[in-house]
């Protein structure tokens, strides 16, 4: 007889981001997955901390109930836009401005559930992450434990859920589990443990509970005693069992709601009626059929370590002998993917610390986080990676072991090597060396490399892009979260086709430009033009004949223009200026522009930068 | 370096869709505001635009005479010259800009472009094309064949752009053009275009060293995209529109600055100061293209006209022959003048072959037993009544032969018939087999950007997430104006004031009334000659013809207001669901034994239908089953056929704003007296008691009492119509209101006249049309009086229909006694139809109380159409599987109607297998396991066909409670025969102080009450000022809510969408009619039903 339990993490792609950005907790979140067309669909939501007097501004009679009603009607696969109707209507529009929406994110929450997971393994050997089903909407939520014959280290089953639950919660984790015989009762008593107290008073309901004055409904834990889950779950809906929609559709049309009622059922016609999904899942649950844990395999990925007999002091040891050992271990990972052909896009070295008694808090490990540009498979660039970083960080006083952790790995590109050794790297790879070494001397968000982006504004037709941006980079980009302001990063698809397209077009034309802008726009205080008179329907007023910069006085003896650029109007004042290339009696030629006056015409907002207008700019020098 | 003439050649409308950002008339006015001496409007491979920009020319022209008449001091030119011409870019070379120099000309554009959208068409075949937007697939071999009379121009810029200014591109752009000038010949020409881009200069002297070397003479041209400069961003955003994405990820692509306006003469003149001559050569162009869309003639179809005579004499024979059958005994002295009157004035105008051409159509439709019903105008023609195009007999009725044709007004006379709903196509594809594809096409309808759909696209390319944009329109009423967008705004959650909700508001208003597409118009039809000797008479020499979305139809590319502009004539073929409801009635009386009848035998002035539809028991019936109508009606109390008319005329837009519905009703009632100022008055007002309830009366009115002529008094009614001009209103006030006076009639009576008129519009109905509709408004009540069950099972047959959703119409029959069966496989047609009693309600026809008086009538079988997810194919199958044997299990009826698992469930879940002893859920058990069982597969029928049962029969399923069976059957079939789903509630609803309908509807005036019900109609009539009227049911009846603009704004977004409403409110009382007026809305979120109500706002 073995006893599982199941802990839910309910809502856990929100309560992910909440545990990262705590702020969050403010606002209502929605973590929503891009369907086809583009429509949005809410994955999961909440609000850690909605408001108190919800209901108050409510001008019904019974709004009070009606909130509540409203709040849990925001189920996962409604639309974004239904959802914040409905948020709308329990807590008013405001709700909605102050709403956090993300793009959902299914890699990160699994491998955060698999972090607690590994968290876990102090109640159980063995912790597994469920399956997820074929057609379920959401990513996994549950982690399975095994916990045959360990309740007694913690003094039984009950103060087992108990602790894991206020474990978890302490660490900010709403939980909810159950133990009982199998798997999938006990994730159906994991999902239901409100309703369970209903039904099970005497079996589960402890004296702790009362002590802390707990009410039944927010009851987080559950006990199935062995041998009892098919009798004390019967009248569990039938959903408990992890059924597709289409099943549990299926079962609501013969109206069988429970557990108990799919039961009854002969078994016979479950097969030839149903899909088959709904006698393994029967099966399961009684424990007729097995349902194995599927323990996340941290072996698939290189890993190396080392531990020492006793603590190393660091303050003892120089960096070369740490390092001596990290690049070994480093080796030991990076040996069997280059042999697949693979390289590491990121990995984890860990310096484990000493577990003493009087430092027993302060136990986590110093983390060392690598993430390359391009798939490495060498051992010694990586090794200079993480010494750049070892030099910054603050070590701990002492460790106990070094552990080498591969995180992600990519195709490396595969090249012909030279007899002698790694010197002859090609260029482009050493290109994402020096991205890599200066983004670990500099830090990450210090390396860009420039753009040009199509855009007829000159200071917005070039961009710093991270360098990152080049591949499909998912592991990295997802840490650097994009903020609520800028929830639009990520669309620059057509952009950046269209960027090409434009490069091309402007190549036609090189002597349009300088190639260097000056930072900002500079204004030129005297400026003279032939013929001030300037035309009022187009705002003409031809190149100037001398102009100052500074005390300098240039005389313009050739004048090139104007080039005319009227946009920008979607993301601020319409920018409206007559750009010409003029060549000064020196030689020397620059590239000023004339602000023009916003035209009358232009309507509400689309107001131009001035009202006046008329100055003259320079904005480049061509070299 | 003045103000040289200048013609712009370039110039592309808001038609070219998304690649314009101005209305072809903005372009025209500003055109002529420049002092331009021509614009071509040139479209992208479309002419939809050009009658437009031709009206707005017009106009100018008109109002320039009018000024030059008037004060001479004023010496503009004479108005501004309109070109037509297209932009082209076909697939094979570089683009090209033609325009029409002649009748030719025009005749081979259109004839190109014609070739162009059905080349596309058969090249894509019905695969990739998922709707009517097809493209103009041309060829330079395409458009050699067609060059004749058109000049060309190849508008350099487009080659320039593309990157191909060094030598090598010269050489290129050298090659296109000598290609082109191959085809043209001296009619070439090269545009240069120059958008102060930087390179101007270089840009024009590589344009005149192309144009040197090939030889071909350079014009100065402007690739307009919009009127004037504030258009720029609108533009940008249509731009960002076509590529599908917003404006930040389109901002490559987009022209980098505003200039591709209209600009004035003199900056023209500077831009190509370096390139002389060519602005000299716009206007030469412009010289050489004579054509003006005023020389095109439209030819008359030609009708089957027995040798030896003329179509005169032919119309003259069959409105005689016609007018001897009407009327059997002697044809009437006064319709025997309107006859001959009428063949004067058809013969003077030619429109014959009209006539002759729509009078083969109902023929046409006669012969194959479909029901028609000419409505409109034509309705005052007794010819029309003579041939049998309508129904309305002149000598029973004023008629007004002017409405419909006049000589006053050079306009084509307009007939619409009404054919039943579902046999239209047939007679829409006989009129293309009898003129041929060449001769016949759709009038086109312009789809125009409303609030919603501009808000939709003006937001997403904005960048606000899809979300947002689809809250946005969500929270969009539809008679929302572009003024209530910031509070709509607002109410979905963004602020009004903040920079992207402005940009929002003034691109929107910018959009609004922007053509999107072309579609097609319901039913209008335009005919040209079948033969004739020229080329000149096929349609696609008028304009050019494109495919229609729909499969077999073609659509040209003007709609129904251009053809107006133009005097071309169409026939409107519409569809009306009530002519198909009669025809199954008619035929179901005749299948249950009783009269075969048809719109004529129908017995006419039943005293018991009148006394019916005073008590306002109208549901189902033609037009006045609404909430409107009903509560009209037992104040109106109609006792003869004319009282219907009105009936039908009088909840209408127009009277309701003329404020003429209160002083008929008090007339009627005798509380008010009816006085007339005079007897020429008396003569046009006596039958409606004074007040001028039609628009043929408001006419008359002008003609008798201000002295208008019959024209006048038409141009009038226009003027008031839905396109008001300010001007124009105030000339025929004054013009009427003095009219009035001379003829000594005091100024308050003159101002109330004008008051009535100007509430017509466009918006009341003529009296013809009211009578014909009348007639059909007493066919259906007369059926349902007197044989309510056929009645009921025609009207489920031809659902959507009407104001009432099937399950008011079973209950309404039920409430007379009518036993409706519910669906079953073992019974159900696919559709509903009458059952038992057949042979014995032969007798019993006449005797139409049969059903009251307690003995049972036939009694209506739901049909199988009723089940929601079952499609027409399954359900005929099974009617057609069932003449061998009524099935026993499903898996029988599976096997024999070769049904798939989904039809065979939804059946089950419908309970359509209750004669088989199967409830819904084991009927659902039982067709689950047919899903995979071998008799299923049509392979291996009769392997298994009996016992080999599963021990199963000690299965016990959970029994549905009678809550649960009622909800699904709403679910499945939208109706419950067993009982309300309110019912089961009401007791919590007691509790709650909700009381039901039936009670609220004899509470006393002013109470309050609270009601709940399911909402079977949303209703926002545009006469009402916002207010919302809502019918909701409950278990004991209707209640009728009215709701307050500002009870509905507060109501917030559940309640609007609600299935189930609980309303607070106020008893009002009217007569006999009980609203309750809202002061509340709420969501009843007790009852899981679907929402099913009927919304008309």
């Amino acid at each position: 007889m073995s006893r599982i339990m199941t802990i839910w993490l309910p809502r856990w792609p929100v309560q992910r981001r909440l545990l990262e950005w705590p702020e969050l907790r403010q606002r209502p979140v929605f973590v929503c997955r891009r369907e086809r067309r583009g429509v949005m669909t809410v994955v999961a939501w909440a609000w850690a901390t909605p408001p108190r007097k919800a209901g108050a501004s409510l001008p019904q009679p019974g709004g009070a109930s009606r909130s509540r009603i409203s709040l849990s009607g925001i189920q996962s696969g409604m639309s974004l836009a239904e959802a914040m109707a409905v948020l709308a209507l329990s807590h008013g529009s405001r709700a909605c401005h102050i709403a956090e929406v993300d793009q959902d994110d299914p890699a990160a929450d699994l491998a955060a559930l698999e972090n607690i997971a590994r968290s876990c393994r102090r109640f159980a050997p063995i912790v597994a992450i469920e399956k997820p089903l074929p057609h379920e909407h959401g990513g996994p939520e549950c982690l399975q434990v095994d916990v045959t014959g360990t309740a007694g280290f913690f003094g039984g089953e009950g103060p087992l859920v108990r602790t894991v639950v206020w474990a978890l919660a302490a660490r900010g984790i709403h939980a909810r589990a159950a133990i009982a015989d199998t798997p999938a009762a006990a994730w159906a008593a994991a999902h239901h443990t409100d309703s369970l107290h209903a039904i099970l008073p005497a079996a589960v309901s402890q004296p702790w509970q009362h002590r802390a004055g707990l009410r039944k409904r927010h009851c987080r834990w559950a006990v199935v005693p062995p041998g009892t889950h098919r009798q004390a779950l019967a009248e569990l809906p039938a959903t408990a069992l992890r059924l597709d929609a289409i099943v549990a559709a299926q079962l609501r049309d013969v109206g069988i709601q429970t557990i108990g009622g799919v039961a009854r059922l002969p078994r016979k016609s479950l097969a030839s009626r149903f899909a088959p999904q709904l006698s393994q899942r029967l099966a399961e649950f009684t424990g007729e059929r097995p349902e194995p844990l599927v323990v996340p395999c941290s072996g698939e990925l290189p890993t190396a370590s080392q531990t020492f007999d006793f603590s190393l002091l660091l303050r003892d040891t120089t960096q070369d002998d740490l390092m001596a050992v990290i690049e070994r271990l480093l080796h030991e990972c990076v040996a069997p993917l280059a042999a697949q052909g693979k390289g590491v896009m990121s990995l984890q070295v860990r310096l484990e610390r000493s577990q003493s008694a009087e430092h027993r808090e302060a136990c986590a490990p110093a983390i060392i986080d690598i993430g390359v540009f391009q798939p490495s498979s060498s051992a010694k660039h990586l090794a200079e990676l993480v010494k750049l970083r070892l030099a910054r960080m603050r070590m701990p006083r002492e460790i106990e072991g070094i552990t080498v952790e591969v995180v992600s790995v990519g195709a490396a590109e595969c090249r012909q090597r030279t007899l002698f050794g790694e010197a002859a790297e090609a260029s482009s790879s050493q290109v994402g060396m020096l991205m890599d070494r200066l983004s670990g001397r500099l830090g990450r968000g210090a390396v860009f490399e420039p753009r040009p982006m199509a855009d007829a504004q000159p200071e917005h037709a070039w961009a710093a892009v991270p360098p990152a941006a080049r591949g499909s980079r998912s592991s990295l980009r997802s840490r650097s979260r994009s903020k609520p302001g800028a929830k639009r990063s990520q669309q620059d698809d057509i952009g950046e086709n269209s960027s090409a397209a434009r490069m091309t077009a402007s190549m036609a034309a090189p002597q349009r430009r300088p190639t260097w802008l000056l930072p900002r726009p500079v204004r030129l205080e005297t400026v003279s033009v032939v013929g001030s008179a300037v035309d009022q329907t187009d705002m003409s007023s031809g190149p100037p004949v001398w102009f100052c910069i500074g005390a300098q006085r240039h005389e313009v003896v050739k004048a090139h223009g104007p080039e005319r650029i009227e946009t920008a109007w979607w993301r601020g004042p319409t920018v409206r200026r007559d750009y010409y290339v003029v060549e000064t009696s020196t030689g020397a030629r620059y590239w000023i522009f004339r602000r023009l006056r916003g035209g009358s015409s232009s309507g509400p907002g689309f107001a131009a930068a001035s009202r006046l207008g008329g100055e003259w700019f320079l904005h480049g020098t061509f070299s | 370096m003045h103000d040289l003439p200048y013609a712009e050649l370039h110039c592309r409308s808001n038609f070219s869709f998304l690649e314009g950002g101005s209305h072809p008339e903005e372009l025209v006015q500003k055109a002529h505001a420049l002092g331009y001496e021509a614009i071509a409007i040139t479209d992208r491979a479309t002419l939809a635009g050009i009658v437009r920009a031709h009206g707005a020319a017009k106009q100018i022209a008109a109002s320039l005479r009018g000024e030059s008449s008037g004060q001479a001091a004023i010496s503009r030119q004479a108005g501004i010259k309109l070109i037509v011409g297209a932009h082209l870019e076909p697939v094979d070379a570089m683009p090209l800009v033609v325009w029409a120099t002649n009748r030719t000309g025009y005749s081979h554009l259109c004839r190109l472009l014609t070739r162009g959208y059905a080349a596309d068409a058969a090249s894509a075949g019905d695969a990739s094309h998922d709707g009517g937007a097809n493209a103009c697939v041309l060829t330079l071999d395409d458009i050699a064949a067609h060059a004749e009379g058109l000049l060309a121009g190849v508008p350099l810029a487009a080659i320039a752009d593309a990157g191909m200014r060094d030598t090598c591109g010269q050489n290129e752009a050298i090659a296109a053009v000598a290609q082109w000038r191959e085809v043209f010949g001296e009619r070439l020409v090269a545009l240069a275009e120059v958008a102060l881009e930087g390179d101007d200069e270089e840009r024009l002297r590589w344009c005149a060293t192309v144009g040197r070397q090939t030889q071909v003479p350079l014009v100065a041209a402007g690739d307009v995209r919009y009127h004037e400069r504030f258009r720029m961003p609108l533009f940008d955003a249509l731009t960002a529109v076509r590529h599908g994405c917003t404006v930040e990820e389109v901002r490559g692509r987009l022209l980098s600055n505003g200039e591709r306006h209209l600009h004035g003469r003199r900056s023209i003149a500077e831009r190509f100061a370096t390139l002389p001559g060519a602005i000299e050569q716009s206007v030469e162009i412009a010289r050489k293209c004579t054509f003006s869309l005023a020389e095109l003639r439209y030819e008359y179809p030609d009708a089957t006209v027995p040798a030896g005579r003329t179509p005169s004499q032919h119309l003259a024979d069959l409105a005689w022959r016609g007018a001897a059958k009407r009327y059997p005994g002697s044809i009437p002295e006064r319709v025997r003048s309107l006859i001959e009157h009428e063949l004067a004035l058809v013969a003077e105008l030619g429109y014959e072959a009209y006539f002759l051409t729509v009078f083969d159509i109902v023929r046409f439709a006669r012969r194959r037993g479909i029901l028609c019903q000419g409505r409109g105008s034509a309705a005052n023609s007794a010819i029309c009544y003579c041939l049998g195009i309508t129904s309305v007999d002149p000598a029973r009725m004023d008629v007004l032969f002017e409405r419909f044709i006049s000589r006053e007004r050079c306009e084509a006379p307009d007939i619409d018939i009404d054919f039943e709903h579902d046999r239209r196509e047939e007679v829409i594809q006989y009129v293309y087999e009898t003129y041929g594809r060449s001769r016949a096409a759709m009038t086109a309808e312009v789809i125009s950007y409303r609030l919603r759909s501009a808000v939709r696209d003006i937001a997403k390319v904005l960048g606000l997430s899809l979300d947002r944009v689809e809250k946005i329109a969500g929270v969009l009423d539809a008679g929302d104006g572009v003024e209530a967008l910031p509070q709509r705004l607002a109410e979905a959650g963004l602020d009004p004031a903040d920079d992207t909700c402005t940009r929002l508001i003034t691109l929107v208003g910018q959009l609004v009334g922007f053509p999107r597409h072309l579609g097609q118009h319901v039913g209008g039809m335009v005919m040209t000659r079948a033969f004739s000797g020229g080329m000149l008479g096929e349609l696609c020499d008028l304009v050019p013809i494109q495919p229609a979305a729909m499969d077999g139809r073609t659509v040209i590319q003007w709609d129904k207001n251009d053809l107006d502009e133009l005097g071309i004539l169409k026939v409107d073929c519409l569809a009306l669901g009530m002519l198909t409801a009669i025809h199954r009635a008619f035929d179901l009386v005749a299948a249950a034994g009783g009269p075969k009848l048809t719109l004529a035998t129908v017995p006419a002035e039943d005293p018991a239908v009148y006394e019916m539809i005073s008590r306002a028991d109208t549901v189902g019936v033609f037009q006045i089953e609404s909430r409107a109508q009903r509560s009209m009606l037992p104040r109106l109390k109609p006792a003869c056929f004319y009282d219907l008319v009105i009936e039908v005329a009088i909840v209408r837009p127009g009277p309701i704003q003329g404020d003429m519905v209160h002083p008929y009703l008090r007339r009627r009632s005798g509380e008010e007296p009816v006085t007339f100022p005079n007897d020429a008055i008396r003569a046009v007002l006596e039958k409606t008691l004074g007040v001028p309830l039609f628009q043929e009366q408001a006419m008359r009115l002008a003609v008798v009492a201000a002295g208008f002529t019959p024209g006048e008094a038409d141009q009038l009614r226009r003027a008031m119509g839905a396109w008001r001009r300010p001007g124009v209103i105030d000339e025929f006030h004054r013009k009427l209101v003095d009219g009035m006076r001379v003829r000594g009639l005091s100024q308050q009576f003159a101002e109330q006249v004008f008051q009535q008129i100007r509430g017509f519009g466009e918006y009341g109905f003529p009296e013809s049309h009211a009578a014909s509709f009348a007639l059909l408004v007493y066919v259906s009540a007369w059926l349902k009086r007197h044989h309510p069950a056929a009645f009921t099972a025609a009207l489920l047959g031809s659902q959507p229909m009407g104001f009432y959703a099937p399950a008011q119409l079973v209950r309404d029959a039920k409430e007379h006694g009518v036993r409706v069966l519910p669906v079953d496989v073992n019974a159900s047609g696919w559709q509903a139809r009458l059952e038992g009693d057949g042979k014995s309600g032969k007798r019993k026809a006449e005797s139409g109380a049969s059903s009251r008086a307690g003995r049972p009538g036939p009694a209506v079988r739901l049909g199988l159409e009723q089940v929601y997810g079952l499609g027409e194919a399954a359900g005929r199958r099974i009617e057609a599987a069932r003449r061998a044997g009524p099935f026993r299990l499903p898996h029988e009826l599976a096997r024999r109607a070769q049904l798939d698992r989904e039809s065979l469930l939804h059946l089950a879940r419908a309970g359509a297998f209750e004669s088989l002893g199967l409830d819904r859920r084991r009927a659902v058990w039982e067709a689950m396991r047919c899903l995979d069982r071998p008799e299923c597969q049509p392979l291996l029928q009769g392997i298994q066909d009996e016992g080999d049962e599963d021990e199963e029969d000690d299965l016990l399923l959970p029994e549905m409670t009678r809550q649960e069976e009622v909800i699904a059957d709403y679910r499945t079939a939208g109706l419950s025969l067993r009982s309300h789903p309110l019912q089961f509630e009401r007791d919590a609803l007691a509790d709650r102080g909700i009381v039901t309908a039936s009670e609220a509807g004899v509470a006393p005036e002013g109470r309050r009450v609270q009601v709940a019900g399911i909402v079977l109609t949303r209703q926002r009539p545009a006469t009402a000022g916002g207010i919302l009227f809502v019918t909701i049911e409950d278990e004991t009846g209707t209640a009728n809510i009215v709701v307050q603009p500002a009870v509905w704004q507060a109501a917030d977004h559940a309640a609007r969408r609600a299935a189930v409403l609980v309303v607070h409110g106020r008893i009002q009382r009217r007569g006999k009619v009980v609203h309750i007026l809202a002061t509340a809305l709420e969501p009843l979120a007790l009852v899981a039903l679907p929402r099913m109500s009927r919304d008309f706002c």
